[in-house]
């Protein structure tokens, strides 16, 4: 095994720090890697100026709260056995580095398109007669961004369940190295409009990392309660989906009346609902005063008091209940194998919270112990959820509840020095948000990765489903809440 | 005659009111205004004047599935007693005319949707039949029970055997009227029919109609509905006949239960009256019970419904109970 590079959350490392192995080595590493229990956090190649490709791969050490980095270079067409078969979490990955650089990974299971839809539709046929299909999609019947979904089934039984993405692709990697790099962010606050606040702190932070500028304390505790805010609106969101899709009404109607008062705290911090324009590199562009600070917390008063008592509805119906357990089952070494994160891995026994194991900000300082739970199931991802936005209520009490310090918000940033790499790692409310940012000899963005929570968790979706009626894959689906846009880039 | 023709009108009328009632009652449930009362029958209008798309896979079967469903439905509506008075026309054996008629309406609806060729209609259509065939054994042990009891086999004349007393608003006064129309249901071997027939009639609302926990009429989730699925196709006018006949039968089911309820004695006035309250107070409690549960697992209806066949059983206890004494 090679020594791979050990490195920081948010940390920037001069490129050539970042040891270059053949790609057969790089491949066989991270299998072994895999083994020992690291995570894959980035995985991706991009084109170098004498026409190869550099890989580099990015694992996380959770349990010592550390990254390892390394590379390979390869050439186009160039073929090595793929991980996929030993460490079945690398699949998308591996998927996603075939279709950018054409480095083939021989004997993939499923080496389909990721995101081209123009390419040849590649689906398994059920064989034999009694199984048959439904298609999904990509249209869909709610406001809903598009996918497709193909059911094979039996009756109303589920066998397996194959998802198409890409309809959503707009090239946002490509677009990052277009203009500035400082004037970049409203693209990183569009990756996912649910998750403006998760990506724009994570593209910010790149950018900042590289240009060196520090952060007050004050603009990280903003970008946290902004943060915070935001997993709290969307697990409201989550929530009154769910109880939506089961039919049960003072759900729905109860968490989407708090979510309003959410959101609309959030606009008055950052003078956006969904919080655009709030975060940018060097800080956080609007203050907080006295009233403000009274108002979100009287806000989070009011939320905890209407939360309990809903929650006690929807938790203690058992209509509900029968609705949501055992249904759309993970378990914690099928979550394992799939390299599912956030919300979805905590519901299946995997405490995998980048606040808690790859820390920043003010998380440092105020760690978290991640919201778990063991069974898997639809129940144990609304607990989750539930559970969170306690917590983060919790976390906002803690840091407004005594005043808030004085100081700067914004320190305006420089040059982003060249030649650097640099991976930041957020906790959105889906979970892990990863960007990659490498610059070149001239400063210039030479490239940029996304990967979201999504990218990690659209296969447990597949794999939750099979076995389950076709009639429960809607709240399933909606338990996962997994992007398109997230995804699809 | 004449008089049960309107009777027969203020029921048509009458449905799009109570399907805008639910709506209304579980819109208030939730904390907001809700749509107008008449809100359905808005929609009818506005669709009327629509035109249709329709998809090239289909054949003639689909085009005339919506008119068959409401003709049905108009048809079956027209051997039910409206307001505790006979209906508009009867004959012996007319229950088994309404429950064929309303079955044919299905046929029509289910045909269509599979003419589609599409796999959400198909799945639609296949859980519709199994619930109705499931729906169906619990009505006709209910109806032929007291076709028994009472010796008659048209549902008017099975109605016009409930209890009734001999006070009536002028002499005994309201409250007697009452008292004693309690008391001569207290002693009829009809009771127990009767109670059970409400039951399993409200229950058949909730399948025939496609309502909560049974289907969820609001959702727009494809793979999760019975009902809507098989209609995702019609549009326009189509789509308007097919509303149509669904709300009346969900009327005519509700009418059903007006009809055990209502006695014989009231004046026509004061059974127009009671037929509207009652209605009236089945549309808020399906308002209620759909705002406050939550909808079925798929795997879990076929049990449900099964409950009405079971409640249904008790009358045909009662029933040998009878024959034996």
């Amino acid at each position: 095994m090679g020594v791979w590079a050990a490195i920081k959350n948010g940390v920037p490392v001069p490129r050539l720090n970042i040891p270059i192995f053949s790609m057969e080595a790089l491949a066989t590493d991270i299998a072994s890697h895999m083994k020992d229990g690291l995570r894959t956090v980035q995985f991706f190649g991009y084109p170098t100026d004498d026409n190869r490709h550099e890989i580099i791969a990015v694992l996380a050490d959770d349990t010592s709260n550390s990254l390892i980095a390394a590379s390979a270079l390869a050439q186009r067409g160039q073929s090595y056995d793929a991980i996929t078969p030993n460490a079945p979490s690398l699949h998308l990955f591996e998927r996603e580095l075939h279709e950018q650089t054409g480095i083939i990974p021989q004997r993939h299971p499923w080496l389909k398109p990721v995101r081209d839809t123009n390419a040849a539709p590649h689906f398994f046929k059920p064989l034999g007669k009694d199984a048959h299909e439904v298609a999904v999609g990509p249209v869909h019947a709610g406001i809903i961004e598009p996918g497709h979904f193909r059911f094979i089934c039996q009756g109303e039984e589920i066998y397996h369940l194959q998802i198409q993405l890409g309809y959503q692709h707009r090239g946002v990697e490509a677009l990052f190295k277009e203009g500035s790099p400082l004037m970049k962010t409203p693209l990183a606050e569009s990756i996912a409009g649910d998750s403006v606040i998760a990506h724009a702190w994570a593209h910010a932070w790149a950018v900042e990392a590289l240009c060196g500028t520090e952060i007050s304390p004050k603009a990280e505790i903003l970008r946290a309660v902004a943060l915070e805010l935001e997993r709290i609106a969307m697990h409201l969101v989550g929530l009154g989906g769910v109880s939506t899709d089961i039919g049960y009404l003072p759900g729905a109607s109860a968490y989407g009346r708090i979510r309003t008062a959410v959101i609309n705290t959030t606009l008055m911090l950052s003078g956006c609902r969904f919080g655009r324009g709030y975060i940018r590199p060097g800080g956080v562009l609007s203050d907080i005063d006295e009233k403000l600070r009274k108002h979100i917390l009287d806000m989070c008063d009011e939320l905890w008091h209407d939360l309990e008592i809903i929650n006690n509805c929807l938790f203690n119906n058992p209509g509900v209940l029968s609705r949501l357990e055992h249904t759309g089952r993970i378990s914690t070494d099928l979550a394992w194998k799939t390299g599912l994160v956030g919300v979805i891995a905590k519901s299946s026994g995997l405490p995998i919270d980048v606040r808690a194991d790859q820390p920043y900000g003010i998380y440092k300082k105020d760690r978290i112990d991640p919201a778990m739970l063991n069974s898997g199931d639809v129940y144990a991802r609304l607990m989750v959820r539930a559970l969170e936005i306690t917590q983060s209520i919790g976390l906002i009490r803690g840091w407004l509840g005594f005043g808030i310090m004085e100081g700067d918000i914004y320190n305006a940033p420089s040059l982003m020095a060249p030649g650097r790499f640099v991976v930041t790692l957020v906790e959105g409310w889906r979970g892990e948000v990863s960007h990659v940012l490498i610059t070149g000899n001239n400063s210039e963005i030479k490239h940029y990765k996304v990967v979201d929570a999504s990218f990690h968790n659209w296969l447990g979706l597949a794999l939750a489903v099979r076995t389950a009626g076709i009639s429960d894959f809607p709240v399933c689906n909606k338990s996962f809440d997994a992007s398109y846009a997230g995804h699809d880039l | 005659m004449s008089a049960a023709i309107v009777r027969y009108l203020l029921m048509m009328a009458v449905s799009f009111l109570m399907a805008g009632l639910i709506v209304r009652t579980k819109a208030v449930w939730a904390g907001r205004f809700g749509p107008p009362l008449l809100q359905p029958f808005y929609d009818f209008i506005r669709l009327l004047r629509k035109s249709s798309v329709i998809s090239r896979t289909t054949s003639p079967v689909f085009a005339i599935a919506p008119s068959a469903a409401l003709a049905a439905a108009l048809t079956a509506a027209t051997v039910v007693p409206i307001a505790g008075r006979p209906a508009l026309i009867h004959f012996d054996g007319d229950f088994i005319f309404f429950a064929y008629t309303l079955a044919m309406g299905k046929f029509f609806t289910v045909l269509g949707a599979l003419d589609t060729g599409s796999s959400f209609e198909g799945m639609g259509a296949s859980r519709e039949i199994t619930f109705t065939a499931l729906i169906e054994p619990a009505f006709f042990i209910i109806m032929g029970s007291m076709a028994m009891l009472t010796g008659h086999t048209s549902i008017t004349g099975i109605y016009s055997m409930f209890p009734a007393t001999a006070y009536d608003l002028g002499q005994g006064g309201f409250i007697t009227s009452i008292l004693g129309a309690i008391g001569a249901w207290s002693t009829s071997d009809l009771l127990i029919p009767a109670i059970c027939g409400n039951i399993v009639l409200m229950m058949s609302i909730i399948v025939e109609a496609a309502r909560m926990p049974v289907d969820d009429p609001t959702t727009h989730l494809e793979l999760t509905m019975v009902h809507e699925v098989m209609i995702l196709d019609s549009s326009g006018p189509d789509l308007a006949l097919i509303n149509a006949s669904n709300t009346i039968k969900m009327t005519l089911t509700g009418t059903l239960i007006t009809g055990i309820i209502i006695p014989q004695w009231v004046s026509p006035l004061a059974g127009v009256v009671l037929y509207l309250f009652i209605l009236a107070l089945i549309a808020v409690s399906i308002g209620i019970f759909e705002s406050i549960i939550a909808r079925l697992r798929m795997t879990h209806v076929p049990q449900f419904i099964l409950g009405a066949t079971s409640v249904a059983l008790i009358v045909l206890a009662v029933l040998m109970h009878g024959v034996h004494r």
